[in-house]
C-alpha cells in the first residue's frame, strides 16, 4: 500500500516535471480543446510577449466556465491568474489574444479584464471555438473601400459588461503626435470610439515586401493599425492562433468594426506597466506585414502578406523653417478624418517653429480618381485660431470624405501650409457708395475702410460698372464674405444628401463654394433660383419648376435669392466677417 | 308679366318656396355640377359654369413604361408620333399612342448633355432640333447623334419654333432673348462646348438675335395669323408682341408674379393666353432676408409644388383689349388647343382638364387624369376630336376623345349638408336628351369627410316620375351622388340641369335657454301685434325676413311693466334646433309635497302671469315641459323637461325690531335693523316730512345675504332742514313692506 502511494506521488511529481518542461514550449498546430471539457481546477499555459517580441508563458488555473456571458452562446472562461509573473499586473491590455493552452491543446485566448482593483487576479479568456469561428469569416471587404459601413463602437472600448467585465482593449497606442495635439483632438477621437490612448512608438513602418512573408506565431505581439509613419496610430494585441498566413488575435473585437481593411503590423513590447485599475504594455508598432480582414465580436482576424489600400497623407509646411510629415490612414469614413486633421495639428501646433504665429494659410488637394480632386483654402489667424477652429476643420474634412454616393476614397489628401508675414484679421470700419441713384453706363464708387489687426488703417475704392440692363431693376449693393454671399445667392454651404445623386455632383457642390478669404462686393437682384443638384437656374419658369419639384422635391427645390449681377472679391487674403446691404436705384 | 315671374322665383329663393310661411322641417340643398364636381371623376360627361351637366368628352390613361420622370414637351414628330424632350437625364422620345389598345411606346431619338430637354423641333428634313437647360444648349440631333451644337449665353432654351422662312426662332431664359437659327448654317458649323456671347461666333453657327424682352424669360412664343410674334414671358408675365422680321417689342399686357405658359393663335389675329399668376411671392421674401442664415436651405426653400396662385385665360382680337374669359383659383393652367370653337386647356394641380366656349360665354369641366398636372395637350390628326395629352406627376399619355362610346359618368364630390339628415328625392332643374330608362344615379352616405372610410355602399335612385329616391332610408351627413349616362351619340347632347337634395335634418330636442322670475306683485301689459311680414322690398326678399318666433318674443320683451299685487310672472326662452314649434307646460308644487300644479299648459308665448296671493306661504319647485308640435309627425315629436328655478311665495311683511334716528355731527343717521320669516331683506327707504327721500339696499355689513340685517341711511342736516320726522319703510324680497314713523331728534 505504501509502495503503491509513493509510486503514485511519484508519478505525480514527474507528471509535474513533464507539464513544466512541456510549458516552455509552445504546442504547434493545437487541436481545439472543448468547451465542454473544461472544469474548475485545471491548469493552464498563456503565451503572451512581456517584452521584446518573444513570447513566454505563464500559469493560470481554471476556475469555471459562464455560460453565455457575452450573449447567447457566448460563453466566457474563468481562469484564476495564478502565476507570480502576473499576480502584480493581471490581465494586461495588450495582452488580449494571448493563446490558454490546456494539456496542449488551444483552449481558449485571454480576452476580458473581469473587474477592477480586486484582491486576486481573474481574468477571462474566449472559447477556441468562437475564435476559430471569426477565423473562418470569408473575407468580404471591397476593394475600393477600407470598411464596410459598419460605425466605431465606442461601448466596445469602454462600457463595463454585465458583472463589471470588460473586454481587455488592445494597448492603443500613439505616437507622433505631441500631448498638446492629442489632447486638443480627444473629443473627436472619443467620438469615433477612441477614448484611451496611450504613449507609444513606431518604428520601421514600411510595406513587407510582396512575398517576403514575416511568420508570427501564437503569442506573439501584433498591431492593428488605424495609421502608419509619422503618425502612428495602433492597437496593440496578441496573437492566438495561426493557420498558414490566416491569424486570430486579441480574443474580442478592436472597434466592433465588421470587414476591415487595417494594416497588419508588426509589435515590439517596451515593456508592462502594471495598475491596479489596468495594467498596459507600452508597444512601438513596427512594419506592415498583412491586412486585419475582421474585427468581430470574439477575435480580430487577417492574412499576413499584402497591405492594404491606404489613404497617402502629406503635409508639407512652408516658411524659413519648411518641414513635411508623412503618413498613411487606413480608409474609414468616421476615422480616417480625424486622424488626418492630428496629422496636419501637429505639423501646425506641434512644433517649436513660431513661423506660424502670424497666420498661415492651408491648401487641401483631396485626389480620388483621376479627374476627381477636391481642392479648397483656407486661412487662420495663428496657430490659437486654427486650435479653435480645429471641430469645424475636422466636419469639413469629414464632410469632404463621406460621400453618401459612391463607395471611395482618396488615395491621397496632401496639405501645403503657409505662414503669413502679417495676421490676416482685419476690421471693417466703412462702407459707402458715391451714388445711391446710378445712370447706366456710368461707374459708381465703392470705399471700403478697413484697420489691420493692431495695424493701420486702409481704404480701397471698387468701381462699379452701372449695366443699362439694370435700369429700373430692384437693386442692392452687397458687401459680405464668400460664405454669406454663398448663401444669399442660393448656394448653401450645407448641401442635404438626398438632393445630390452622385458623387461627381457632390465634388461640383463642394468646388463651387466662393473663397472664405476676404469680401465680395456684389450688385444683387432679388429673385429666386430654381436647384437641380448643384446647377443653379435662375427664375426657372415656375410651371417647369413645380413639375420637377413635385416629382423629387430633394432634388429639385426653389429658393428666394439674391442674384449677382456683378461681383468683385476684394481684399484677399484677409480675414473679416461683415455683411453690408445698400440699395442702388439705376436709371436711363 | 315677366316682373311678377321674377319676383315670384326671387321669393322662393328667399323663402325656401313657400312664401308666409314658417321654414319647413326638411331642407334643400343645391347641386351645382361645376362647382361640386372634380375633373378626375368626370368621365363622357363635362361640368358646365351653369351648374349643369352635359355630353362631354372621355380621357383614357395610356398604358406604358414612362421614358422619364419629366416629360417636357409634345410635339409632332413623324407620321403618327411625337417628340418628347424629357428630364432629368436629358433625353429626347419618340412617343406613339395606341387609342385601340390604350397603350403607348416610346423609344429614345436623342440624348443631350444636359438635364432638361425644354424644348423639341422636328425640322423639315428630319432632323431634331432641341433646346436644354441649365447649360442653355441648342443641339441639332441627325440620325440619333449630336450633328452640331452650341452653348447660347442663356441658361435655359424653353422654346423652338417655325418661321416661314425655314428659320426657328429660340425664346430662351435668363435672359430673355429670342435667337433667329439658320438650321442649315447651324448644322453646317458643327459643336462648339463652351459659351458665347459674341455675336460673331453666334453668327458663324448661324444664330441671330431677334429680339430681347426686359423680362428674365420667354416662356411662350407663337405666331399670329398675320406673321406677327407672340410672346409671353416671365415672372412678370407680360404679352408682347414682335413684328414678323425681330426687333422691339410692344408690350400688349403688363402683368406682374405671373407665367404665360401657353399660347394659342386664332385665325382672325386673335389669340388665347394662359396666364398663371403665382400664390408664392419668392422675391419679396429674399427682400427680408437680413442675414445669410434667413436664406438657408433649412428654411428658406419654398417647395412650388402645392400651388396657391390662381390661372386665367384671357383673349386678344387683332386690334381690341384683353378680355379675361376664364379664371380658376388653385389651379395652373399649363396648355392650350382648340376644338372647333371650344378652347380646351390642360392644367393641375388635380389633373383638371378644362374649356371655354366663347359662342356661350360658358365654362366646362371636362374629364380629367389622376395625374396632377396635365402639361400638354395637342389634337391627334389622325382623329378629329381627339386629343393626346401629356401629363407629370406621375408621368404618362392620356387620349381625350369627344366621341369615345363609353358610358358617361359623373360623380360629385363629398358634399356636406351641415348637420345629419334622412336623405329624400334627388331632383334635377332639368332632364333633357336623357330618357329615364339610360340614366342611373347612385348615392351614398356618411358621417364623416373622411374619404377614406365611414361610406355606405351605393344605393341606387329610382325615378318615380318625381325626383329619384332610395328605396332603403339613408342618414348621413355627407354624401356623393353619382351620375351615369348610357354610352352613345344618343346622350351626346344630354343635358341635366342643377340637380337639388332634399333632406330632413336630425331632430334634436328643444333646449331653455334661459328662465326667470319677475319680482312679485308686478304685471306685464302684452305690447301689441306687430304687423305681418309684408314683402315690400327685392332687398327685403333677398335679405330675408324676420323669424316669427324671434319676433313672438320680441314683442314679450318689449312689454310694460305694471304693478300688480299678488301676480307672479315667469318668462323663459326655449329654442328648438330642428326648428319645430314649441308648446311649453309650466307647473309648480310645494317643496317635496303634492302631485304638479300646472300653471300654464301647451303656452308658445314664453311667458306666464299668475295670482300667488292665494298660494300658502314657502318654496315651490317650478317645472318646464317644453314639448315638438305640429307639423312635426305626432310620433316623431321630441320634449325637453327643465327644472327651473324656485318660486318663494311670501304674504308676511318683515319685522322692525329696531329703527333709531341721531344727529351725528352734521348728518342724520337713521338706522333700521330688520327680519324677515321667509324671504331676503331688500331695502329700505326713508321718507323724511319735509319732502326729502331715500333708500338704500345695502346693509352695513356690507352683503345683503340675509333674512336679517341692518341698513342705515345717513343724510345731511343741510338736506332735512325742517324735517321732524322720518317714515322709514323695510322691504323683503317679495316686495312686503313694514313701516314705522320716527321722530327727529332736536339738536
Amino acid at each position: 500500500m505504501m509502495t503503491a502511494m509513493r509510486r503514485v506521488l511519484l508519478l505525480a511529481a514527474l507528471s509535474g516535471v513533464a507539464v513544466s518542461l512541456l510549458a516552455d514550449e509552445q504546442p504547434e498546430n493545437a487541436p481545439l480543446y472543448p468547451l465542454s471539457d473544461l472544469h474548475a481546477g485545471q491548469d493552464g499555459t498563456v503565451w503572451t510577449v512581456f517584452q521584446g517580441t518573444k513570447p513566454e508563458p505563464f500559469h493560470v488555473t481554471v476556475a469555471g466556465v459562464v455560460l453565455n456571458a457575452l450573449g447567447p452562446g457566448k460563453s466566457l472562461i474563468l481562469c484564476r491568474m495564478t502565476d507570480p509573473r502576473v499576480q502584480k499586473m493581471g490581465a494586461v491590455a495588450g495582452m488580449s489574444g494571448s493563446p490558454l493552452y490546456i494539456d496542449g491543446k488551444f483552449a481558449g485566448a485571454l480576452s476580458y479584464q473581469i473587474t477592477s482593483f480586486e484582491t486576486e487576479h481573474f481574468a477571462g479568456f474566449t472559447p477556441a471555438a468562437d475564435m476559430a469561428e471569426v477565423g473562418s469569416l470569408a473575407d468580404t471587404a471591397p476593394v475600393n473601400a477600407g470598411f464596410d459601413s459598419a460605425t466605431p463602437s465606442r461601448e466596445a472600448e469602454s462600457t463595463p459588461l454585465t458583472g463589471g467585465c470588460v473586454p481587455l482593449r488592445p494597448a492603443f497606442t500613439l505616437s507622433g503626435l505631441s500631448p498638446t495635439v492629442a489632447a486638443l483632438l480627444q473629443p473627436e477621437f472619443r467620438a469615433v470610439g477612441l477614448d484611451s490612448v496611450a504613449v507609444g512608438g513606431s518604428g520601421d513602418t514600411t510595406d513587407q515586401p510582396a512575398g517576403n512573408s514575416t511568420r508570427l506565431q501564437p503569442g506573439d505581439a501584433v498591431s492593428a493599425a488605424l495609421a502608419t509613419g509619422d503618425v502612428t496610430l495602433a492597437g496593440t494585441g496578441t496573437v492566438s492562433t495561426v493557420s498558414g498566413n490566416r491569424i486570430v488575435a486579441f480574443g474580442h473585437p478592436m472597434m466592433s468594426l465588421g470587414n476591415v481593411q487595417l494594416p497588419m503590423c508588426t509589435a515590439d513590447i517596451v515593456t508592462i506597466i502594471p495598475s491596479q485599475l489596468e495594467s498596459i504594455k507600452v508597444a512601438n508598432t513596427g512594419r506592415i506585414i498583412g491586412t486585419v480582414t475582421q474585427d468581430r465580436l470574439s477575435a480580430i482576424s487577417g492574412l499576413i502578406g499584402q497591405a492594404p489600400p491606404l489613404i497617402d497623407v502629406t503635409v508639407q509646411v512652408k516658411g524659413t523653417k519648411p518641414r513635411q510629415l508623412h503618413f498613411r490612414v487606413a480608409r474609414q469614413q468616421q476615422l480616417s478624418p480625424v486622424i488626418i486633421a492630428a496629422g496636419l495639428s501637429q505639423a501646425i501646433l506641434g512644433s517649436n517653429d513660431a513661423g506660424l504665429n502670424n497666420g498661415f494659410r492651408i491648401a487641401s488637394s483631396i485626389d480620388f480618381a483621376p479627374a476627381q480632386n477636391l481642392s479648397t483654402h483656407a486661412l487662420y489667424a495663428g496657430p490659437q485660431a486654427f486650435a479653435l477652429g480645429v471641430s469645424d476643420f475636422v466636419k469639413g474634412l469629414s464632410q469632404d470624405l463621406q460621400n453618401p454616393y459612391e463607395k471611395t476614397f482618396p488615395r491621397s489628401v496632401t496639405f501645403t501650409v503657409e505662414p503669413l508675414s502679417e495676421n490676416p484679421d482685419v476690421t471693417i470700419d466703412s462702407f459707402q457708395l458715391s451714388e445711391s441713384t446710378a445712370t447706366a453706363g456710368d461707374s459708381v464708387a465703392a470705399t471700403i475702410g478697413w484697420r489691420d489687426y493692431q495695424g493701420d488703417e486702409h481704404s480701397e475704392e471698387v468701381r462699379i460698372p452701372i449695366s443699362p440692363d439694370w435700369v429700373s431693376r430692384n437693386i442692392e449693393v452687397v458687401l459680405a464674405s464668400g460664405a454669406a454671399l454663398d448663401e444669399l445667392a442660393g448656394h448653401p454651404r450645407q448641401v442635404a444628401p438626398a438632393q445630390l445623386r452622385s458623387f461627381d455632383a457632390y465634388l461640383d457642390a463642394m468646388r463651387q463654394d466662393r473663397p472664405t478669404d476676404g469680401l465680395f462686393i456684389a450688385v444683387v437682384e432679388s429673385g429666386a433660383v430654381f436647384s437641380d443638384q448643384t446647377a443653379t437656374t435662375v427664375e426657372l419658369p415656375s410651371s417647369f419648376a413645380r413639375v420637377a419639384a413635385s416629382a423629387d422635391e430633394a432634388r429639385f427645390s426653389s429658393h428666394p435669392a439674391l442674384l449677382p449681377l456683378w461681383q468683385k472679391h476684394i481684399l484677399a487674403g484677409k480675414l473679416t466677417n461683415v455683411m453690408v446691404r445698400r440699395p442702388l436705384k439705376v436709371t436711363e | 308679366m315677366k316682373r311678377l315671374a321674377a319676383g315670384c322665383a326671387l321669393a322662393a329663393l328667399a323663402w325656401g318656396g313657400t312664401p308666409g310661411l314658417a321654414d319647413p322641417l326638411s331642407k334643400k340643398a343645391d347641386i351645382d355640377f361645376f362647382r361640386d364636381t372634380a375633373s378626375r371623376n368626370l368621365s363622357g360627361l363635362a361640368a358646365r359654369s351653369d351648374g349643369s351637366l352635359i355630353g362631354g368628352p372621355v380621357l383614357t390613361e395610356l398604358a406604358g413604361d414612362s421614358p422619364a420622370s419629366l416629360l417636357w414637351t409634345l410635339t409632332p414628330g413623324a407620321a403618327g408620333a411625337w417628340l418628347v424632350g424629357s428630364g432629368p437625364e436629358g433625353r429626347i422620345f419618340e412617343v406613339r399612342c395606341e387609342a385601340a389598345r390604350h397603350r403607348y411606346s416610346s423609344r429614345e431619338v436623342g440624348r443631350v448633355d444636359d438635364a432638361q430637354v425644354f424644348a423639341v423641333l422636328r425640322l423639315a428634313n428630319g432632323d431634331l432640333l432641341a433646346g436644354t437647360s441649365p447649360k442653355g444648349l441648342l443641339v441639332l440631333i441627325h440620325a440619333g447623334k449630336a450633328a452640331a451644337s452650341v452653348r447660347l449665353p442663356v441658361a435655359s432654351v424653353l422654346n423652338l419654333n417655325q418661321a416661314d422662312d425655314g428659320s426657328v426662332l429660340a425664346g430662351t431664359g435668363d435672359p430673355g432673348r429670342i435667337y433667329r437659327i439658320d438650321t442649315a448654317r447651324f448644322a453646317a458649323a458643327g459643336s462648339d462646348g463652351s459659351p458665347t456671347a459674341d455675336a460673331a461666333e453666334l453668327a458663324r453657327h448661324g444664330i441671330t438675335l431677334f429680339g430681347h424682352i426686359a423680362d428674365r424669360n420667354v416662356r411662350t412664343v407663337a405666331r399670329r395669323s398675320d406673321g406677327a410674334w407672340i410672346v409671353g414671358s416671365f415672372p412678370a408675365g407680360n404679352l408682347y408682341l414682335f413684328p414678323a422680321a425681330g426687333g422691339d417689342p410692344r408690350i400688349l399686357e403688363e402683368n406682374r408674379d405671373a407665367e404665360v405658359t401657353s399660347i394659342l393663335p386664332d385665325s382672325q389675329q386673335g389669340f388665347d393666353a394662359a396666364l398663371v399668376f403665382n400664390g408664392t411671392d419668392l422675391h419679396g421674401r429674399a427682400h427680408e432676408a437680413q442675414s445669410p442664415s434667413a436664406t438657408t436651405a433649412a428654411t428658406g426653400i419654398v417647395q412650388p409644388d402645392r400651388f396657391l396662385g390662381r390661372s386665367v385665360l384671357v383673349h386678344f382680337t387683332a386690334q381690341g383689349f384683353p378680355e379675361i374669359e376664364a379664371a380658376r383659383s388653385g389651379e395652373a393652367f399649363y396648355g392650350l388647343a382648340r376644338n372647333g370653337p371650344l378652347v380646351l386647356i390642360a392644367g393641375g394641380e388635380q389633373g383638371q382638364l378644362t374649356g371655354y366656349d366663347p359662342a356661350s360665354q360658358t365654362s366646362a369641366i371636362f374629364a380629367g387624369s389622376t395625374s396632377e398636372r396635365l402639361t400638354g395637350i395637342a389634337p391627334d390628326p389622325s382623329a378629329p376630336g381627339r386629343y393626346v395629352v401629356l401629363h407629370n406627376n406621375a408621368p404618362g399619355f392620356a387620349l381625350l376623345d369627344f366621341s369615345a362610346p363609353t358610358p358617361r359618368t359623373a360623380e360629385t364630390s363629398s358634399l356636406d349638408l351641415g348637420q345629419p339628415g334622412q336623405i329624400g328625392a334627388v331632383r334635377f332643374d332639368r332632364v333633357r336628351a336623357a330618357p329615364d330608362a339610360g340614366l342611373k344615379l347612385d348615392l351614398r352616405v356618411s358621417n364623416t369627410n373622411d374619404e377614406r372610410e365611414g361610406w355606405s355602399p351605393w344605393f341606387p335612385l329610382t325615378s318615380q316620375g318625381d325626383g329619384w329616391r332610395s328605396t332603403a332610408r339613408l342618414n348621413g351627413r355627407y354624401f356623393k351622388l353619382r351620375i351615369t349616362l348610357d354610352a352613345g351619340p344618343a346622350t351626346a347632347g344630354a343635358e341635366l340641369g342643377r340637380a337639388a337634395i332634399y333632406y330632413l335634418p336630425q331632430n334634436r330636442r328643444p333646449q331653455l335657454q334661459e328662465f326667470h322670475f319677475l319680482t312679485p306683485n308686478y304685471g306685464v301689459v302684452l305690447a301689441g301685434e306687430t304687423a305681418p311680414a309684408v314683402i315690400e322690398t327685392l332687398n327685403q326678399i333677398v335679405q330675408g325676413h324676420e323669424e316669427e318666433k324671434d319676433k313672438h318674443r320680441e314683442r314679450l320683451m318689449s312689454s310694460q311693466i305694471v304693478p300688480s299685487p299678488g301676480t307672479q310672472i315667469a318668462f323663459w326662452n326655449v329654442v328648438a334646433p330642428s326648428g319645430d314649434n314649441v308648446a311649453c307646460t309650466f307647473s309648480i308644487r310645494h317643496d317635496g309635497e303634492g302631485p304638479w300644479t300646472d300653471v300654464a299648459v301647451d303656452d308658445r308665448d314664453g311667458y306666464v302671469s299668475f295670482d300667488i296671493s292665494h298660494l300658502t306661504e314657502g318654496t315651490y319647485e317650478t317645472r318646464l315641459i317644453a314639448r315638438e308640435i305640429a307639423p312635426r309627425p305626432d310620433g316623431d315629436r321630441l320634449s325637453g323637461i327643465f327644472q327651473t328655478d324656485d318660486l318663494v311665495v311670501d304674504h308676511t311683511p318683515p319685522d322692525i325690531l329696531d329703527a333709531s334716528v341721531q344727529r351725528q355731527g352734521r348728518k342724520l343717521v337713521v338706522s333700521v335693523h330688520g327680519r324677515d320669516a321667509i324671504s331676503l331683506l331688500d331695502s329700505v327707504e326713508a321718507d323724511f316730512n319735509n319732502g326729502v327721500k331715500d333708500s338704500t339696499e345695502q346693509p352695513t355689513d356690507g352683503i345683503r345675504d340675509g333674512r336679517e340685517e341692518i341698513f342705515t341711511l345717513e343724510e345731511p342736516l343741510d338736506k332735512i332742514a325742517g324735517a321732524t320726522g322720518v317714515e322709514v319703510t323695510l322691504y323683503d324680497a317679495a316686495g312686503n313692506a313694514a313701516v314705522r314713523y320716527l321722530p327727529i331728534p332736536a339738536q
